[in-house]
């Protein structure tokens, strides 16, 4: 007995564990190949079924809507190739949803982002809960088989829902199995940054697109188009709650950047995310991470008292574009400051404090 | 179901003759046969599909497809009854305290040597002898914290020694997820067997680690070190790591800084007190060894030669299980111990004595030779099953480096029943019990029973073909 009383004991003193850099830069790419698989999942199904319903779409818009997804993730070089002349809209969408999901010679493929995902988690299997490692593995596995070719042939957007519900499972499943310690924070911070990122990429190419043909759209394609794009965004049944019936450029993209409750708007993930970096500095005594900080906190204050004005369009290409580049710099200096890939060996005992 | 079954002359662990189960295996022979091959064969596929869903594998190497491979596992339990235990328990406590002694003795006073125990020539010569650590007291003075025996039953029943794992043995995470698999889905077979647990070891061997932490330490930092995820044995490094709470690192993750050894976390550096280290002495340190090593650690020799950190096992008891350093234990026990071993060798030709060699060379199509450097089934002739080209080839390479190898008779090993296709075979079977030597000395109840899945086949390693299965050792019945 004594012995327990003194564990718990001590275990209410200790600070926190301390966490290998490795363990967090493992983490933190997890969790981001996560969630953008289920990004291009999304977007592949939208696309998909935009194209399918939407009845006599002009051509060119349509070859359009079916190359966003190379657009969004950059792979756009591949269009020409897909889309060889002759082919039907719907026929370059299968191509490039081909391209799109089991290509793993594709960085940004479905399967590829899964199984980088799969192998960061592989890597520490020991600091995961044995249910994200085991739901990670069985889902690696079922979408490498034989049988996922055939079930994505069949029918894609059944496939598509699969990788999104894996996705949702597997961070689920983080919220509820595991210590909401520093490698939770990391996995939290890297959703959080590849949510806003991905979201201002969608933004930007739907908005691109639209912006062109929106003023020639007859009303119902216009309605569907813009629908599309907070389908893509996941956020058509919270749009709907706020807005009544009201369907406007401006408004959608004010409710994906600006509201401040819904999970998956930009506001929203840039608070959660600095939130995240706030946390993990919290527990440790170093001064790592303070760049880190700084950025996503300069981000959140823009975000926080910005507004889309003025000519629209431009406004909003300029905003995304900007905060893309603060993501992209935050992150950098997560990786520079915390995951110490390289380090001046004589350097760190200026700023390190622990255990020594 | 157990029709047709053939014991094929040799000794059967569940049958004594055709029809008959041995007394401690009449439960499990009666509840199995009530159960039907289709229900085994059913709870066989859902074992499989468990150790592919939780990711149990191990690397193949030189496989281009599918590197990760799940180790078959045979749903067949071998089971050992308590005074059969005993019997190996007590063998395998004193073979791991002579060993230690050995290991002691070969880096200070060497009085094995002196007293012409062993040849010199045997030790220097022996490609894991560390003259780095001449001289060195290790930790507590213990140099073997962790040992995996390979023991053999040949055609009585008779337990052997086949060889000493004292390195980096592995296997023991299999040993673990097979027995929760085999509760999982036979509860009540398992549950009417009365089988010694075996869940505990992950703890002991923590308790091992820990003692060999400084003394005065409250809170030692104690480290797993793995090769990384291309290892083999990376599934049981990632295991062991979890079921102690302990931190998983790999030789980039550490770094030595004024002789301490410290690990790059977020929070900055964290020193390190206790190795378990799952990398072979040649790649732990690039400055001392080989320095082209991408997996260990700079400078991590000097920290240890100078006790700032503990490694478990020590460096260099790679001397201890060399093949040609085998057939010496024996005698060890005999010199240190004053006792005679309750566990005896398989008899062993040394290639490097002149007579033996002879003997080898006169007798290769019934031995087998053996690669003193190789291990996992590698660099082997079965001479009885080699072609005349391939025992001619034995025989040059034996001439050309004597030291390198040594014989064995054919020892025909005992067979197990194992779920073959569609019904059951025997196949050949041996078992690696695990020792940890901490405070005290500890032996697993169990282990880990390897099975040669191929017909015929008397090599059992997992990179050849191998699978395993569950290992019941069983309760003392009360008189």
């Amino acid at each position: 007995m004594s012995e327990l009383n003194s564990n718990t004991a001590s275990a209410a003193k200790r600070p926190g564990r301390t966490l290998l850099a490795r363990v967090a830069d493992a983490s933190f790419w997890m969790s981001r190949y996560m969630e953008r698989a289920e990004h291009i999942a999304r977007i592949l199904m939208i696309s998909g079924d935009v194209l399918t319903g939407a009845g006599d779409l002009d051509r060119q818009f349509a070859l359009e809507v079916a190359g966003d997804v190379l657009r969004i993730t950059q792979r756009d070089h591949m269009f020409p190739a897909l889309a060889p002349a002759g082919r039907s809209p719907l026929q370059v969408m299968a191509a490039v949803a081909k391209y799109m999901t089991l290509d793993e010679g594709n960085p940004n493929s479905l399967i590829h982002c899964l199984a980088k995902a799969r192998e960061n988690a592989r890597g520490i299997r020991e600091s995961i809960s044995a249910e994200m490692w085991e739901h990670i593995n069985t889902f690696y596995w079922s979408m490498k088989s034989e049988d996922a070719r055939n079930r994505f042939e069949d029918v894609p957007q059944e496939f598509y829902r699969q990788f999104m519900m894996g996705s949702f499972l597997f961070q689920g499943l983080t919220d509820q199995t595991m210590d909401h310690g520093q490698v939770w924070l990391f996995i939290q911070l890297s959703k959080y940054i590849e949510r806003v990122d991905m979201t201002c990429r969608i933004l930007l190419a739907k908005f691109a697109t639209l912006s062109r043909v929106d003023a020639s759209l007859e009303p119902s394609l216009r309605t569907i188009q813009w629908m599309a794009v907070l389908r893509t965004c996941c956020s058509i049944e919270a749009y709907r709650r706020c807005n009544m019936g009201e369907l406007e450029p401006s408004r959608v993209a004010n409710f994906i950047i600006f509201d401040p409750s819904f999970p998956r708007s930009i506001h929203f993930c840039v608070k959660q995310a600095l939130a995240s970096v706030d946390q993990i500095r919290s527990g440790l005594t170093a001064d790592a991470g303070r760049e880190a900080q700084r950025r996503l906190g300069r981000l959140f204050a823009e975000v926080q008292y910005s507004q889309v004005a003025g000519d629209m369009y431009e406004s909003l290409f300029d905003f995304l574009g900007r905060t893309r580049t603060g993501v992209a710099e935050a992150a950098a200096a997560i990786q520079e400051q915390w995951f110490m890939r390289a380090i001046d060996p004589n350097g760190w005992r200026s700023w390190s404090t622990s255990s020594l | 179901m157990f029709d047709g079954y053939q014991i094929n002359g040799l000794f059967d662990e569940m049958f004594e003759k055709p029809g008959v189960a041995r007394p401690h295996y009449a439960g499990l022979h009666q509840r199995i046969s009530d159960l039907g091959i289709d229900a085994i064969k059913h709870r066989s596929t859902m074992a499989d599909a468990c150790f592919r869903n939780q990711g149990v594998t191990f690397t193949v190497y030189k496989d281009a497809l599918g590197v990760e491979k799940i180790f078959p596992f045979d749903v067949l339990p071998r089971i050992i009854p308590a005074d059969e235990w005993k019997l190996i328990e007590d063998g395998l406590v004193q073979r791991i305290t002579a060993l230690n002694l050995f290991c002691h003795d070969i880096y200070h006073q060497q009085h094995i040597l002196r007293d012409k125990i062993i040849d010199p020539d045997m030790i220097y010569n022996a490609r894991m002898f560390r003259r780095q650590m001449l001289g060195i007291n290790v930790p507590r003075g213990i140099y073997i914290s962790i040992c995996g025996t390979d023991l053999i039953r040949n055609q009585t029943g008779e337990y052997l020694v086949l060889e000493d794992n004292c390195r980096t043995p592995s296997g023991v995470s299999y040993v673990l997820e097979n027995r929760a698999i085999m509760k999982r889905i036979f509860p009540a077979v398992f549950q009417a067997a009365h089988v010694r647990p075996i869940e505990d070891y992950p703890h002991n061997l923590l308790q091992c680690l820990r003692h060999l932490a400084p003394p005065d330490m409250p809170d030692p930092c104690i480290v797993v070190l793995t090769p990384g995820m291309h290892n083999s044995a990376y599934y049981e490094h990632s295991f062991l790591a979890r079921q102690m709470g302990l931190e998983l690192v790999e030789g980039r993750d550490l770094l030595v800084d004024d002789n301490y050894v410290y690990m790059r976390t977020t929070a900055g550096m964290r020193r390190v007190d206790v190795i378990y280290r799952r990398i072979d002495d040649d790649f732990i340190d690039p400055l001392c060894f080989r320095p082209d090593s991408l997996l260990g650690v700079a400078g991590i020799m000097n920290a240890y030669r100078m006790g700032r950190v503990a490694l478990a096992n020590a460096v260099g008891v790679g001397v201890a299980d060399d093949k040609a350093i085998y057939p010496y234990v024996p005698d060890m026990i005999r010199f240190y111990l004053k006792q005679e071993p309750i566990l005896k060798n398989v008899p062993t030709r040394i290639c490097a004595r002149e007579h033996d060699r002879q003997y080898v060379l006169e007798h290769l199509h019934e031995l087998v030779v053996k690669s003193t450097n190789e291990a996992g089934g590698y660099g082997m002739l079965m001479g009885h099953q080699a072609t005349q080209a391939e025992r001619q080839e034995f025989a040059s390479k034996i001439k050309a480096d004597p030291r390198n190898f040594i014989a064995q008779p054919v020892v025909e090993i005992s067979q197990h029943p194992s779920i073959i296709d569609k019904g059951i075979e025997g196949r050949r079977i041996d078992l690696r019990p695990y020792i940890l030597c901490g405070q005290g000395i500890s032996v697993m109840p169990g282990g880990l029973t390897r099975v040669a899945l191929k017909r015929g086949s008397l090599v059992v390693n997992s990179s050849q073909g191998g699978g395993s299965k569950d290992t019941w050792v069983l309760e003392e019945q009360p008189a």
